[in-house]
């Protein structure tokens, strides 16, 4: 998941130099070695170190809102995989929430973490204890700290704990929650595996994730004229993007973009709705904005969703209308075209997953 | 010990001062209060490496003081600063960065935490839930007392393994906190604790701990002292390895006219003079921190309900660095004193002198931490005849 992104970029970076940053900081420490005296490396076999062997599946269903249609199993970037260092919890949509454990140097990787962050904000490196609900937290761990949107990231000892709820709907403080609970098991493990899963997680994929196909084959040229009126030809792919022409008596109309992400959409959807309200909190601060835009810069702030059968979750911000499904997520930018050909649009786009 | 390894001048971020002082030592009696209320103000002397992002210090001698700047339902707010010596490397370093940090305690981790950082960051978050900072929580204290040890978590910071080379680019980020876990015991009965209890010599009640705490594939043996105090179990001094921190002064915020009496005791008794607790610098500078204000303002009123006194502010060193620069030094002071007085609290200035004695007159040995700490001071004396 992309909220991963910064622990997994710390890890790269543990033990290389890195660019060169000025930190405005100090602090004591103890001088060297002479501290702290090595002894004989813990023996702990790797076979225990499951990422999914820290959490109930209860307890991940109670937080998910739905039950898990398939035992958890090990993942990378959101897909089951045999060699992958997250566990991964999926409901019949495929909302999901994984845990990532690291289970020697965590320490290292809470600070890099840290200090990456620091780099993109320095709030947010600082502002750990302040969940977005506006909660303080405190917990089995050592510290803690929240990474972007939608991960919890906990230290114990030189063990971390990473829960990323970016998948599903569920809060920050259900997060820190789970994390609690994986943190108190990191001793004790429970007696689940997500190895095995793997192969049943594959097959449930293979079932229920839409395919990837042709991005403009979400919505057709008939489809599309059928709803905004004569393109200028057929809408014209370009990667996972495709682009409607718009033409209005001969001359250009309307251009609508249709952007489409196939994994990791639901994680996605809610990272950019928290960029979104960040970047529109301070660009609106004390700036008059236009009544056709209000909504939208209304709805990029709060993040409140548009509620309609179609997808599972949506919402307009200044750039567009997104909605995710099944996952998958599609975002609509209407360079000049109107709100409700943009939701037309979308409903049918959504209809083909 | 030796404290003294990379000083070349004096440590001056200082409690000067006291109120007036009796300059022999209290014997241990009744344990004195030490309420952990707003105004409470106490400094400590560490021997401890140093990093910033300018470069690092193996090791270092620094001066902090730590203040209670607010107390609320749920937290208790501390600011604390930290100093060495201008021309020493860890005073060049500091001079480089922030050195002044705010931190919060949670009430119900005061109540049962057992986690404590000893080592702070300047990057850390100003609350770190699930610790305490500068105390241990009164269930730990208690526990200690009733069991004689206590399940502990101490947080360390420590070179990292495998980033020298990040530590040569970026030296801040070749040091990490690490978490070290383990059972701390009691050490015999409650000990006295030496300390300068706004501005008098005395001995606290301390409990002592020690034991075998880890961290991956490293143990550490920490000693603490924790003022026996369930309201307020400060921590008086830690030990890991051979670096340290101990609190040389406290300063416990006024009530009543108490404190200023006996300044006004000293000024009026034979020897016509007497310390001023509470008055604190930054690292050889005249600058006077706002922690002083209060002890400043307290005695501004003294002197106008004295309107013939005639006073002089003195400003006194330890011994550390040259004869000349701490003759220098405690003259800035005392005049900065002395200015602070009649700007900020509007004492004629013509009731004012100021004048620095340097390393000349010491009240204690300047052998230890502890009674560097009392040479390091402001005086205010009257002529006696006026």
């Amino acid at each position: 998941m992309q909220q991963l992104t910064v622990v997994r970029l710390a890890r790269s970076l543990a033990g290389i130099a890195l660019v060169a940053v000025t930190l405005a900081s100090c602090g004591r420490s103890a001088s060297s070695q002479e501290q702290s005296k090595a002894t004989p490396p813990r023996v702990e076999s790797t076979a225990t170190r499951d990422a999914c062997s820290l959490l109930e599946p209860k307890e991940v269903e109670a937080v998910l809102g739905a039950s898990l249609a398939t035992p958890p199993f090990l993942s990378r970037d959101g897909l089951p995989t045999y060699d992958g260092s997250a566990c991964q919890y999926e409901d019949a949509n495929l909302h999901n929430i994984t845990i990532d454990v690291e289970w020697d140097g965590g320490a290292t990787v809470f600070k890099m973490s840290g200090a990456l962050q620091s780099l993109v904000n320095q709030t947010a490196a600082k502002g750990l204890v302040h969940l977005a609900e506006g909660a303080d937290v405190a917990g089995e761990w050592d510290e803690a700290r929240v990474i972007g949107c939608c991960s919890f990231v906990a230290l114990r000892g030189d063990q971390m704990v990473t829960v990323d709820v970016g998948g599903s709907k569920a809060p920050m403080a259900a997060a820190a929650t789970l994390a609690d609970m994986a943190i108190k098991r990191l001793d004790h493990v429970l007696a689940i595996r997500g190895l095995p899963n793997v192969k049943a997680a594959m097959a449930f994929e293979s079932a229920h994730r839409p395919k990837r196909i042709d991005p403009c084959a979400l919505v057709s040229r008939a489809e599309a004229e059928a709803i905004v009126g004569k393109l200028e030809g057929e809408p014209t792919p370009n990667d996972d993007r495709c682009v409607y022409q718009h033409v209005i008596e001969g001359a250009f109309g309307p251009t609508y973009v249709v952007k489409v992400r196939w994994t990791g959409g639901f994680s996605d959807f809610r990272l950019q709705n928290d960029v979104s309200a960040t970047f529109t909190k301070g660009f609106t601060k004390n700036m008059p904005i236009a009544s056709d835009r209000k909504e939208a810069f209304e709805s990029a702030l709060t993040g409140r969703e548009l509620a309609n059968p179609a997808w599972d979750v949506a919402n307009f911000s200044i750039t567009g209308l997104s909605a995710v499904k099944k996952d998958v997520s599609v975002s609509i930018e209407p360079q000049g075209g109107s709100r409700e050909d943009t939701i037309k649009l979308m409903e049918k786009a959504m209809s083909k997953f | 010990m030796d404290t003294n390894v990379g000083r070349t001048a004096a440590c001056w971020l200082t409690a000067l001062g006291a109120l007036l002082v009796p300059r022999t030592a209290v014997p241990a009696g009744a344990p004195e209060p030490v309420p952990l209320v707003k105004g409470l103000v106490f400094t400590t002397t560490a021997h401890a490496g140093l990093t910033t992002s300018a470069g690092s210090v193996p090791v270092a001698d620094t001066e902090a003081v730590y203040s209670v700047v607010g107390t609320g339902d749920e937290r208790i707010m501390f600011r604390f600063s930290v100093s060495a010596p201008a021309d020493s490397s860890a005073g060049k370093l500091l001079d480089q960065v922030p050195h002044s940090f705010d931190r919060e305690v949670r009430r119900e981790d005061l109540r049962a935490a057992a986690r404590l950082t000893v080592f702070w960051n300047s990057t850390d978050p100003p609350l770190l839930p699930g610790q305490t900072f500068a105390t241990t929580s009164s269930t730990v204290l208690q526990t200690l007392r009733d069991t004689g040890r206590i399940a502990f978590i101490l947080g360390v910071n420590e070179p990292e393994k495998g980033l020298e080379s990040v530590s040569a680019l970026l030296p801040f980020l070749g040091v990490s906190r690490h978490y070290y876990r383990g059972t701390l015991e009691r050490v015999g009965a409650s000990e006295p604790f030496s300390v300068l209890l706004d501005g008098r010599r005395t001995t606290v009640p301390a409990v002592h701990v020690r034991g075998t705490l880890t961290f991956s594939d490293r143990t550490i043996t920490p000693q603490i002292w924790w003022l026996d105090d369930a309201s307020n179990p400060l921590t008086l001094k830690w030990i890991v390895g051979s670096v340290y921190e101990t609190v040389t002064r406290i300063d416990r915020p006024l009530t009543g006219t108490g404190s200023a009496t006996t300044v006004a005791d000293g000024l009026t008794g034979r020897s016509c003079r007497a310390e001023l607790s509470g008055v604190y610098f930054t690292t050889a500078s005249a600058q006077v921190l706002d922690a002083s204000m209060p002890a400043l303002e307290r005695f501004a009123a003294l002197m106008n309900q004295h309107p013939n006194w005639q006073i002089t502010v003195e400003g006194h060193t330890d011994n550390i660095g040259s004869a000349p620069y701490n003759m220098d030094l405690s003259s800035r002071r005392a005049d900065a004193v002395r200015d602070v007085l009649i700007r900020r609290f509007a004492v004629p200035a013509a009731k004012l002198q100021s004048h620095g004695y340097g390393l000349t007159r010491p009240v204690e040995t300047n052998a230890t931490d502890e009674g560097r700490a009392h040479n390091r001071r402001v005086e205010v004396s009257r002529q006696c005849n006026s």
